[in-house]
């Protein structure tokens, strides 16, 4: 890879878009979720968290909207809009063809 | 993307930021808390948890910062910011501002004037139909074969009547030839009688030039039709000078030589087919009966359209057959025909000028950039502690750079604005003030450039923000350093020092390389002052006398004008009768004004020594075979107190029906008469064949830092010329008795035209205007520089003792006396010196 970070924030998009595709969900929610889901093996750095849904935003793939949380306060829920739903998908097949090719190549014999 | 989703948001982001930072907040307060109540229930203290969330979020500030970029409010946001923080800055140095403002304005004021001038006068298109095919065809009576080449001479000799029938008739190259006559006269009615130049054309003169007319129309074949109404049409400055810009003009009739003439159009300021002087009018010729077969009357420049296809070297080759045929019908009064295309025509030496001009004014516009670029760069030096510190609270180096980059478009539209002004001021000083001897065409619609400007400003915007990023650059990798020297260190550091010095070394390399250039070029122009110009130009008036051809008829080269002779005799003697005057002097060109156009010279009995030479155009070898010819009355010897080498000068007794004489000069003599005397020998010159009958001494004619050139001096009572020179000696002022002579001779013909009165020291100073635009460019230039270096080296010097303020103090306190620490600062400044020269050395 030529740009390892790339990889890195195309991946936290990409798992932040995959997370709010069940439903509409907080930030400190994504998170959790996140980790929960990945048998706590990733750990989403906090600090680049809110960047990126900030980012998201703006590209409109995905919309903000204040709720309530599970304990009663003002949240802010984030929702998939039907862009992010097609950049989503996008993405998964792009992923899909470049873990398997890295895939194949680790396990050449 | 979608614009509906997007644009809410911006609107939100720009307009409701209060509203967004607050949601921002309370976003992050929501997952601090969420996260402290996590750590609580895994059972840390609340204050742990606390600690604890903080880390995993990171800088609060920073996430923060890195949400409003994604959001790009921060671009708008910085920008204005950073606008005003800019302000402030210049605000806290208005020195800086000013002097940097000021210069950019100064380059960009001078480029953007002269550029406008360049482009109007070279590169706008000419103002006719398919202009390339358009030529003008003069004559040449010196040896066959002369050519025009590219960059050489572009005005030959002027051809006859029965020359353009010849070409009209025999010449196939040709869609149409045309041709015009130079004709002055007399405008009535108005305010005030006045001479006004205007061109008498022939037949298809529009029609071959196709420039459509502004108002009305051009000259048409029915107006060449004889018995037909008198028409004229009139030039756009003759329309706005002279009848008011007035709409209606088309059929109003204006008084030319007492003649009632309809104006039929109005040509547009553009138009402008001739290379010297303006024309106020066109009226078309009438042909006349003898017009065929004559042969005397000079003065007829024709013009022409090749078919299309044709280059002009291939109608140079179809003229060079032609002259073959026709020097064997005419041997004795035969011309040859040299082609010049319209552009070079039109533009002619010009360029040179220009190119000085350009040349001086890129100059001044770089001087302009590297000494804002120094200063730049000296304070952004100055500001390397801010830097550090922003960078330490969070700044990417990107955002910094992003605020050099609004200062210096600050900086280049302040500058760009005030250049502006000046590029106007300076373009309409600069137009008033060239004198109309520098033929430059159609300078009357130059106009300030808009693009142009733009262009020159975003140059200076490029250059300062590249050298603002590039110390920036030096600076940040060494920003991490600063800090500890801010605190720490006590003396700065070698590695800094050395960009200082580099500036030091480079501003005055730089500035005194312009000195020394600045003071050549006034020591060359004061030179020229004090050259001698070999004949006493104190106390002399010199003015124009034009002779209205209503009032003494048609002028025609080499034909007896007893009206004119008598004319200038009765001149003579009105104004040598005015009090003051001591003699007067009368020629039909002004020393120093004028360059003399030469005519080749056949001496009886010699060698024709042309032929060898023939085919050669080239200015050095054609002045060998040329003379100038100057018609001078018989006084101009004494009243210009030249200095006689043998013989005579002319004197009274060679009148009209006196066999014709000549006074040669010494220049003449070495060239034609190298080892004989030339008293006595008969030569013959375009229409003359004189005996010399004396030599006089060598005296400046066409140009103060010109060589002699051959001259030849006729005089006025054999053949007078069309108009004349006056300079008369005066006992005292020549400012004085000015009036006194103007009131006499108007005594004498109220409608006779005086023009360009002046004393001849001040003829003279104006012929040295380039050498002086040049002196007084540069030297500007230089001083300007010098000043601007010695602020640049002032904030660096200083820069580098503020930093050694600690070491000082230090070795203050530890016994140095002031003079000490004075030597250290001095020394460190006097060791660049055998750098400075060392780098001057090349230059100079």
């Amino acid at each position: 890879m030529a740009k390892p970070t790339d990889l890195v924030q195309g991946t936290l998009d990409l798992l932040i878009l995959r997370t709010l595709a069940l439903q509409p969900m907080h930030g400190w929610g994504i998170a959790q979720r996140i980790r929960q889901v990945s048998n706590e093996v990733l750990q989403v750095n906090q600090g680049a968290l809110y960047p990126a849904l900030h980012r998201l935003e703006q590209q409109g793939w995905i919309r903000a909207k204040w709720g309530e949380s599970e304990n009663n306060r003002r949240a802010k829920f984030y929702s998939m809009t039907p862009d992010g739903a097609k950049y989503l998908r996008q993405e998964q097949e792009q992923w899909k063809r470049l873990s398997s090719a890295i895939g194949l190549v680790l396990d050449m014999s | 993307m979608r614009w509906y989703y997007k644009l809410p948001l911006r609107m939100r982001s720009l307009f409701r930021k209060d509203k967004a930072e607050l949601e921002l907040d309370e976003e992050l307060r929501f997952h601090l808390q969420s996260q402290i109540e996590e750590c609580v229930k895994q059972g840390m203290n609340p204050q742990e948890a606390r600690h604890a969330a903080f880390r995993a979020l990171g800088g609060v500030e920073q996430v923060k910062e890195e949400c409003r970029d994604a959001r790009r409010i921060n671009f708008v946001d910085n920008f204005l910011q950073d606008g005003r923080f800019g302000l402030r800055m210049f605000r806290r140095s208005p020195g800086f501002a000013v002097i940097a403002c000021v210069t950019l304005a100064l380059g960009i004021g001078a480029t953007t004037s002269i550029f406008s001038v360049v482009k109007t006068v070279i590169f706008a298109p000419l103002p006719f139909r398919q202009p390339e095919n358009l030529v003008h065809v003069w004559g040449s009576d010196g040896p066959p074969g002369q050519h025009y080449r590219r960059g050489d001479q572009v005005f030959f000799s002027s051809a006859r009547p029965a020359d353009l029938y010849d070409w009209r008739e025999q010449n196939q190259s040709f869609e149409r030839i045309s041709a015009y006559r130079k004709c002055s006269m007399l405008l009535t009615g108005g305010k005030e009688t006045d001479l006004v130049d205007g061109q008498e054309v022939y037949d298809d003169f529009f029609e071959m030039l196709g420039t459509p007319a502004q108002l009305g129309r051009g000259l048409q074949a029915s107006d060449y039709e004889s018995g037909g109404a008198h028409v004229v049409v009139i030039s756009n400055r003759m329309w706005v000078q002279r009848l008011a810009a007035n709409p209606d003009i088309i059929g109003a009739r204006i008084s030319l030589d007492r003649e009632s003439y309809q104006i039929v159009g109005v040509m547009p300021a553009t138009f402008y087919p001739t290379p010297w002087g303006y024309s106020e009018f066109w009226i078309p010729h009438l042909a006349n009966q003898g017009e065929r077969s004559d042969r005397k009357s000079w003065g007829l420049i024709p013009l022409a359209r090749l078919k299309p296809g044709i280059t002009w070297e291939q109608a140079q080759i179809q003229f060079d057959v032609i002259s073959a045929r026709l020097i064997e019908d005419h041997p004795d009064d035969f011309l040859n025909a040299v082609v010049v295309p319209m552009d070079a025509q039109l533009i002619g030496s010009s360029w040179k000028l220009l190119l000085l001009l350009s040349g001086g004014v890129t100059l001044l516009l770089l001087i302009a950039l590297v000494n804002v670029a120094n200063l730049l760069l000296a304070r952004v030096l100055e500001r390397q502690t801010e830097f550090a510190i922003r960078k330490a609270l969070g700044a990417s180096g990107a955002r910094i750079a992003y605020q050099l980059f609004i200062e210096n478009l600050g900086l280049s539209l302040a500058a760009g604005a005030l250049g502006f002004g000046f590029a106007f001021v300076l373009t309409k000083v600069m137009l008033a003030n060239l004198p109309e001897s520098t033929g430059l065409p159609r300078l009357e619609t130059v106009r300030v450039d808009f693009p142009l400007l733009a262009f020159v400003c975003g140059i200076c915007f490029v250059a300062s923000m590249t050298c603002s990023l590039m110390t920036l650059k030096n600076s940040r990798d060494r920003s991490s350093l600063t800090l500890q020297i801010e605190g720490r260190a006590f003396s700065s550091g070698s590695g800094k020092r050395r960009l200082g010095r580099a500036f030091i070394v480079s501003e005055f390399v730089f500035s005194l390389v312009l000195l020394i250039l600045g003071v050549i070029l006034v020591q060359s122009f004061v030179r020229l002052r004090r050259v001698d110009p070999g004949f006493d130009p104190s106390n002399l008036l010199a003015f124009r006398v034009q002779v209205p051809a209503v009032s003494y008829g048609k002028f025609s080269f080499g034909a007896k004008d007893p009206r004119r002779e008598r004319l200038y005799e009765q001149l003579e003697q009105i104004i040598a009768a005015v009090p003051g005057i001591e003699s007067v002097a009368m020629s039909a060109l002004l020393p120093l004004r004028h360059e003399i156009n030469p005519s080749p010279v056949v001496i009886p009995g010699h060698e024709p020594p042309l032929s060898e030479r023939s085919g050669s155009t080239r200015l050095d070898t054609v002045i060998q075979i040329q003379t100038g010819i100057e018609r001078v009355n018989p006084e101009y010897f004494r009243a210009l107190r030249l200095k006689l080498v043998s013989g005579r000068f002319l004197e009274e007794r060679d009148g009209p029906e006196a066999p014709l004489v000549a006074v040669v000069n010494e220049t003449f003599v070495k060239a034609f008469f190298p080892s004989q005397n030339p008293i006595g020998k008969r030569v013959s010159v375009w229409y003359g064949n004189p005996v010399i009958v004396g030599v006089v001494a060598d005296f400046k004619l066409n140009g103060l830092d010109r060589n002699a050139l051959p001259e030849m001096f006729w005089s006025l009572r054999q053949d007078p010329w069309t108009d004349v020179w006056v300079m008369a000696r005066t006992k005292s002022d020549p400012a004085l008795v000015a009036s006194a002579v103007l009131k006499s001779i108007r005594n004498f013909d109220p409608d006779m035209p005086l023009r360009d009165m002046n004393s001849m020291a001040d003829v003279i100073s104006e012929s040295l205007w380039l050498k002086r635009i040049a002196a007084v460019l540069i030297g500007l230039v230089a001083g300007l520089a010098i000043v601007l270096a010695g602020i640049g080296i002032y904030s660096v010097v200083s820069y580098s003792v503020s930093q050694r303020t600690k070491e000082v103090g230090i070795r203050v306190a530890v016994g140095a006396s002031p003079s000490d620490v004075l030597r250290l600062i001095l020394g460190e400044t006097w060791r660049l010196a055998p750098v400075w020269w060392a780098a001057l050395l090349p230059m100079s």
